[in-house]
């Protein structure tokens, strides 16, 4: 293994950075906008692309948190091993004002009186209240309103903002920094401890809001840690593949080498059995107690329409995986490592497609190209939001102090 | 990167942290630290340490012959709280018990090595944890003499267990869990018995030891499978200390019953057990490495992370008391709703609100490094945290239970002097077990302390 | 034990890491096989140097886990959904979901063990003796000091070049390992009582399997009375504290029966199914309404039907059960068809239901006086779709007079109402079949093989004796003690059995 000396250089990808960012910027627009035709095209005023925009905004959402966690969370424990993939979490952490824009959409179902008397309503089906649970939204009313809805919304986008710009800054000014007291890499672990508070909280109360409030009566206590096993389950995929990526293109070499991809594939694996065991967890204690309020949620996921969905998703997100990524060997071949990579990144989709469309309808999964090409459309701008960063910073963090130990360390 | 350039002091915990061995750390002395316990008589505080526990294991004794004689009847449970005290005790100890295998397994995994000054530690308290948690429900059942029920043992009414009841899953999450961190605190300990055996002067030391030492001789192609071996236990162990905690909360959230039936109990209970867990091997550490001159081994540091530990999971811990309360009044549900108030400001507000001080508030004296490093507030923090944690079962069983559907039978439940002999007993039986492991194996795992030296590592390239 | 010794190894003693590295790497350069290093401790890149290969062990634990994982499931199936199948928690015998944790916690226990077994095995452990633990230095290769030993029995050893190796790779000591003929084993003492705790594991093994196996009759051994034995009073039982030495109290005088609230000698017919006289009822004494009708054919359904059967054939399922389990001193529920209970006042149909009849417990306390009744008049209703075509659905029940042939001897056709009166019908048949007992039909002059191995023919002695005594002599193949002496004087056992004679074939 040859380990390149550790000298206090950035590592600028700025050519390939600007060429993925544009590539990324043509998809997006080009996706959305191909939604967008066929959306209109469908006839339910919109209301399938909302229901579908809903699900593609969730899944950058959970790229951005995920980088966010990935870097608070290295921060707080004083990580070595990662400081060399770590810039690849925060790019992805500074994507928030992308999301911020992504969000504005989410103003017309939430003022529009459109679909109100076919569907109740675009989206969220508590802003328009009706049928046989009107009483129970009733009771939820003072969360579950417009107003409040909007302010929290607002208070997630500004912690996030905070946090994120505040370790971004403080990271590349570690960098630039000559000063051997490491005076930013002190300030950011003190300060990542009750960033992850924070963190925590605004994850799960956004998860509340805008993905399980799509079924208005149902609630789970879990609900916030089943979405942020999935973040952190897709950023780590997510840098897998960037980094394979960028060292395909020649950059990073030596940098992230056997061993970080080793420790990758291994929290890959964790967090799908977390996932499992979150998603188990949730599962069968409603199907166990069997309360109507609660099990309808999953009733609404064995319909005829559902039924295969919900059961491939045992395979595909949990069996699957777990046993490609299970092997030592798997892990620490970068090919075998990035496929599966790329494969949880696609399952992860799948996972929060069926956590919200059912909401939608549970008699009809209305899986079509429009999904897709909003998937794809979002991910592109979150792509150009991520590699447009790259054009002007440092893709590794040259300037921590722990850079020497994460490159010398080695796996059990 | 010189150290000497580091100016700040905040920098070393970052880059350069302080030395998991601290004073003379070659590997003669380590040996020598560690072995000195074991082979010379203890100090006057073990002997009396040591009798009281054996009279309050004999008070122990004496509590469950009087039951098992008698019957249930003599604890305080009753209608509506069937479930009391027992389950209370059993919850707390398993929880306990988790801390060793979590210190041993998850972060090995973690390449922690500050784990190695306390790992044998704990992973002996977990086992005797475990052991005074199965004597709850073993007990509890009413005719012990017919336990073998629960196993899938054929018996003569031609009848199998039931397994769809999360009370069987205990039985095999709980025996698997005391199986499998005996294996895995035996096979850590086989080095160090070779060590002592090696040591010995006496012949009788020397085949006790020796027998259970295995023939071990440090060569190194048995090392290497050891070492994958030991991998792979820590990579099964870390999932199945999960489910242990987690099997335990499906017992109350299967059921229909408000209070006890959310979905984040799950990893709700594993945050807690980890708390608890932690919160008893800083109890246990404090007096032990002062009083077997094992602070050089034990340091601040070591003592410092597992404080850091106690604060995130009590936070952890302090999110699903959030949540909980949070969904009881999302849920719209109005019994749930109900006995979340009534925890709160009903019968039992003195025990929730002791829960919520040791638990959530006092770790955050965590914020303050100072704090953390200081003997006398960590040892009363730690023994406020067992006390919290105590009492978080006893809110969940207790309180979900006294006022229940029919208002008519809500009724508040008791403790007898049986239910306080057996829970005071538990601790004689945790101590006796614990003193005797002190006294006669080695506290700290001295190979694997030796690997965190410089004297471990080669300094010329390879 | 004979002192002759051979040369086993060379050892070689080193100071630090650095120092056991190198000679590591000198050694397997040079091509040696068989030798190894020693170490206090796991030494990283000792595995590179000696070019040790990764063990195949995580094989087995990824084996041991699949095999954990399908007998978790295999057993949870077998034992919930087909040996022993139990309805629970509203859950399927065979629900998955719920068997996820011990199929974990089943993969794990099975990993682990062979894991940890696997490992021992493999490193040839435990072992009682190792020659090195005959030089004394070499106590320090579990405390401070690193050794390298080359075995002779490599096919490269060569004493002289060999030591030369070691010397040049700068061992700080080298010594011979010598080896006795004869290895030390273990002590006797010790391999006996390892044979006995061997041998006293089984012991539970084997109670087990005698438990399981075992059909002995005698009640078991309490060690520590159980809810088998309750201190208390039940109705039969004597006591020492009355006069009359009953525990049971007789009623006071003036004590009046209620019922419902009502003292039942306000309406004893409603209450009892019998007036003032004590006679039973003919008919039901509230108006029958289609939906009293209904309401009765509802509480046939909840409290009568898991025995009679939801057609009143008495085919239940409680009652299939017990055939398939062929359970001993079984009385299967009456087929609520025959003649005889269609015959019946339905007075005598209440107090069935209200006291209970044979093994069948009374349901007074589990089925209101009104639902009593309306299973009464439900139970006509269900009586005449079986035989609509023999009478009219709401006319009288068939008498007894009109299904017995009329030209019939006075004596047989007074067994023969006797037999149904007096609830002989109930386990005996006329037409063959086996009920409870034997069918009468072709009784009379049949041998019977009796219990003890003797044979006799049933004349009219042995029906006489039958009757009075029934367990005097056992038919093969029946329980005794089932069948009680039945309330009948001299004359009326003289004509069942002329009447049991008639039926001779």
């Amino acid at each position: 293994m040859n380990t390149p000396e550790v000298v206090r250089e950035p590592i600028l990808a700025s050519d390939t950075a600007a060429r993925v960012s544009r590539v990324g910027l043509a998809i997006g627009v080009l996706g959305l906008l191909l939604a967008l035709a066929l959306g209109a095209s469908k006839g339910d005023g919109m209301r399938h692309f909302f229901w579908a925009y809903l699900v593609a905004f969730a899944y950058v959402f959970t790229l951005t948190l995920g980088g966010m966690f990935f870097t608070l969370i290295q921060h707080a424990t004083g990580a070595k091993w990662s400081v060399s993939v770590r810039r690849l979490g925060e790019f992805a952490m500074n994507t928030v004002p992308l999301l911020m824009v992504m969000a504005l959409p989410f103003l017309y179902p939430l003022f529009t009186h459109s679909g109100v008397d076919e569907y109740g309503g675009l989206l969220w089906p508590w802003i328009h209240a009706h049928g046989e649970h009107a009483e129970l939204v009733e009771h939820k009313s003072p969360f579950l309103n417009t107003p409040f809805f909007l302010g929290h919304m607002v208070f997630y986008f500004a912690v996030w903002m905070v946090i994120s710009r505040f370790f971004m800054k403080r990271s590349l000014m570690q960098d630039a920094d000559r000063d051997l007291s490491y005076p930013h890499t002190v300030k950011m672990r003190k300060l990542s401890a009750p960033s992850i508070i924070a963190f925590a909280l605004t994850l799960s109360f956004a998860a509340f809001d805008w993905l399980m409030s799509t079924d208005p009566i149902w609630f789970s206590t879990i609900f916030g840690v089943y979405i942020f096993a999935g973040c952190v389950l897709a950023i780590h995929s997510w840098i897998v593949l960037s980094s394979v990526f960028l060292q395909k293109r020649g950059y990073l070499k030596g940098f992230v080498n056997t061993e970080h991809y080793h420790d990758l594939g291994k929290f890959m694996l964790a967090f799908t059995i977390f996932w499992a065991y979150i998603a188990y967890s949730q599962f069968m204690l409603i199907w166990y107690a069997n309360i109507p309020e609660e099990t309808g949620w999953f009733q609404h996921r064995i319909t005829p329409a559902w039924e295969s969905w919900s059961y491939a998703l045992i395979l595909t997100n949990f069996a699957v995986p777990f046993f490609g990524i299970l092997s030592r060997h798997v892990k620490r071949n970068k090919a075998a490592l990035a496929f599966w990579a790329a494969y949880i990144l696609v399952v992860h989709f799948i996972d929060l497609y069926w956590v919200v469309m059912p909401n939608m309808d549970p008699h009809n999964n209305p899986f079509s190209l429009m999904d897709v090409s909003l998937l794809v459309g979002m991910v592109g701008l979150f792509v150009w939001a991520y590699a447009r960063q790259a054009t002007k910073s440092s893709i590794l963090a040259y300037g921590d102090p722990k850079l020497k130990d994460c490159l010398a360390h080695v796996n059990f | 990167m010189s150290n000497g350039e580091i100016a700040s002091a905040e920098l070393d915990n970052i880059i350069d942290p302080p030395a998991l061995v601290q004073g003379k750390a070659d590997l003669a002395t380590i040996t020598e630290t560690v072995s000195r316990v074991a082979e010379h008589k203890p100090p006057k505080a073990w002997y009396i340490g040591f009798a009281m526990a054996l009279g309050v294991l004999g008070m122990l004794g004496m509590a469950v012959l009087y039951l098992i004689a008698t019957g249930v009847g003599v604890w305080g449970n009753n209608q509506p709280v069937a479930w009391g005290w027992p389950i209370v005790n059993f919850v707390f100890w398993v929880g306990i018990g988790h801390a060793g295998t979590l210190i041993s397994a998850v972060l090995y995994l973690f390449r922690q090595g500050w784990r190695t000054g306390i790992n044998r530690f704990s992973e002996a308290m977990t086992i005797f944890a475990v052991i005074c948690a199965g004597l709850f429900p073993a007990i509890h059942v009413g005719r012990i003499w017919v336990i073998y029920w629960v196993f899938p043992i054929p018996n003569q009414m031609a009848m199998w267990p039931q397994f769809r009841s999360p009370l069987l899953w205990d039985v095999f999450a709980v025996s698997t869990y005391f199986t499998v961190s005996l294996l895995f605190w035996y096979m850590g300990l086989v080095p160090d018995l070779a060590t002592l055996r090696d040591r010995s002067k006496t012949k009788i030391r020397r085949l006790m030891y020796g027998i259970f030492a295995l023939g071990w001789t440090g060569a190194n192609r048995q090392w290497h499978r050891y070492e994958r071996a030991y991998l792979l236990l820590a990579a099964l162990a870390t999932p199945l200390v999960l489910s242990v905690h987690s099997v335990v909360s499906f017992d109350f959230a299967v059921s229909q019953l408000p209070g006890w039936h959310t979905t984040i109990f799950p990893p709700y209970f594993v945050a807690g057990a980890i708390f608890s867990g932690f919160a008893m091997v800083v109890t246990l550490a404090v007096p032990a490495r002062a009083l077997f001159g094992l602070r050089d081994l034990i340091t601040l540091r070591h003592l410092e992370l597992m404080n850091k530990v106690i604060m995130a999971t009590g936070m952890l811990v302090g999110y699903a008391y959030a949540m909980e309360f949070f969904m009881a009044w999302y849920s719209g549900n109005k019994y749930e709703g109900f006995a979340f108030v009534n925890r709160a400001f009903g019968p039992y507000a003195w025990a929730y609100w002791i829960m919520v001080t040791c638990n959530v508030i006092t770790p955050q004296i965590y914020w303050f490094k100072k704090a953390r490093r200081s003997i006398p507030i960590m040892f009363v923090v730690s023994i406020f945290v067992n006390i919290g944690m105590w009492f978080e079962r006893f809110v969940i069983t207790v309180t979900s239970l006294n006022r229940d559907f029919l208002p008519s039978s809500w009724n508040y439940f008791s403790p007898t002097v049986i239910d306080w002999a057996t829970l005071i007993g538990s601790f004689g039986l945790f101590f006796t077990l614990f003193l005797l492991f002190c006294r006669f194996l080695p506290q700290v795992a001295i190979a694997e302390v030796k690997t965190q030296t410089p004297h471990a590592h080669s300094h010329s390239a390879h | 034990m004979s002192n002759n010794t051979k040369q086993f190894a060379v050892l070689a003693e080193y100071e630090t890491v650095d120092e056991i590295l190198s000679a590591a790497v000198k050694v397997r350069d040079a091509g040696y096989a068989k030798w190894d290093c020693y170490t206090p401790m796991p030494v990283h890149g000792l595995d590179d140097a000696m070019g040790v290969e990764q063990t195949r062990l995580p094989w087995f634990t990824l084996c041991a886990g699949i095999t954990g994982g399908s007998l978790g499931v295999l057993m949870q199936w077998w034992m919930n959904a087909v040996d022993y199948p139990f309805i629970t928690s509203g859950k399927p015998d065979w629900s998955l979901p719920a068997n996820i944790p011990i199929v974990f916690e089943l993969t794990i226990l099975f990993s682990a063990l062979t894991t940890f077994f696997a490992m021992w095995i493999m490193n040839n452990l435990p072992r009682w003796y190792s020659p090195l633990s005959r030089v004394k230095r070499f106590a320090r290769a579990t405390d401070d000091r690193f050794f390298l030993a080359i075995e002779t029995a490599d096919p490269l050893f060569d004493a002289s070049a060999t030591e030369s190796l070691l010397r040049e790779t700068g061992a700080h000591a080298i010594e011979s390992v010598e080896d006795p003929d004869e290895s030390p084993t273990p002590p006797i003492w010790l391999k006996h009582s390892l044979l006995i705790a061997g041998t006293g594991l089984l012991i539970p093994l084997m109670i087990i399997a005698y438990a399981r196996f075992n059909t002995q009759e005698a009640p078991r051994v309490h060690l520590v009375p159980d809810m088998d034995f309750q201190e208390k009073y039940k109705a039969q039982n004597p006591s020492p504290l009355f006069e009359d030495g009953r525990a049971a109290r007789a009623q006071l005088a003036g004590t009046f029966a209620f019922e419902d609230d009502h003292l039942i000698l306000e309406d004893p017919g409603y209450y009892t199914g019998k007036d003032e006289g004590g006679d039973y009822l003919a008919e039901v004494p509230i108006e029958v309404t289609r939906e009293f009708l209904e309401r009765g054919r509802q509480r046939y359904a909840i409290n009568c039907a898991v025995c009679h059967g939801y057609d009143g054939v008495g085919d239940g399922t409680v009652n299939q059960r017990a055939q398939s389990l062929q359970t001993a001193g079984w009385i299967p529920p009456s087929n609520l068809h025959q003649a005889y209970i269609a015959a019946q006042p339905k007075g005598q149909l209440f107090e069935s239901i209200t006291m209970g009849i044979r093994n069948m417990p009374g349901y007074k306390s589990a089925i209101t006086t009104e639902d009593r009744w309306a299973i009464v008049a439900y139970l006509e209703a269900l009586q005449g779709t079986q035989e609509a075509g023999a009478r009219q659905l709401w006319g009288a029940a068939p008498s007894v007079e009109e299904v017995s042939p009329s030209d019939e001897d006075p004596l047989v056709a007074k067994g023969r109402e006797l037999h149904t009166t007096k609830t002989c019908i109930a386990c005996h048949s006329l037409d063959g079949t086996t009920l409870v007992s034997g069918s009468f039909l072709g009784l009379a002059g049949s041998e019977r093989k009796l219990t003890d191995g003797t044979a006799v023919v049933a004349d009219e002695a042995y029906l006489h004796e039958s009757i009075m005594d029934p367990n005097a002599k056992i038919v093969e193949g029946y329980v005794p003690g089932l069948m009680v002496i039945p309330p009948i004087s001299d004359d009326e056992r003289e004509a069942l059995v002329a009447f049991i004679l008639s039926l001779k074939q």
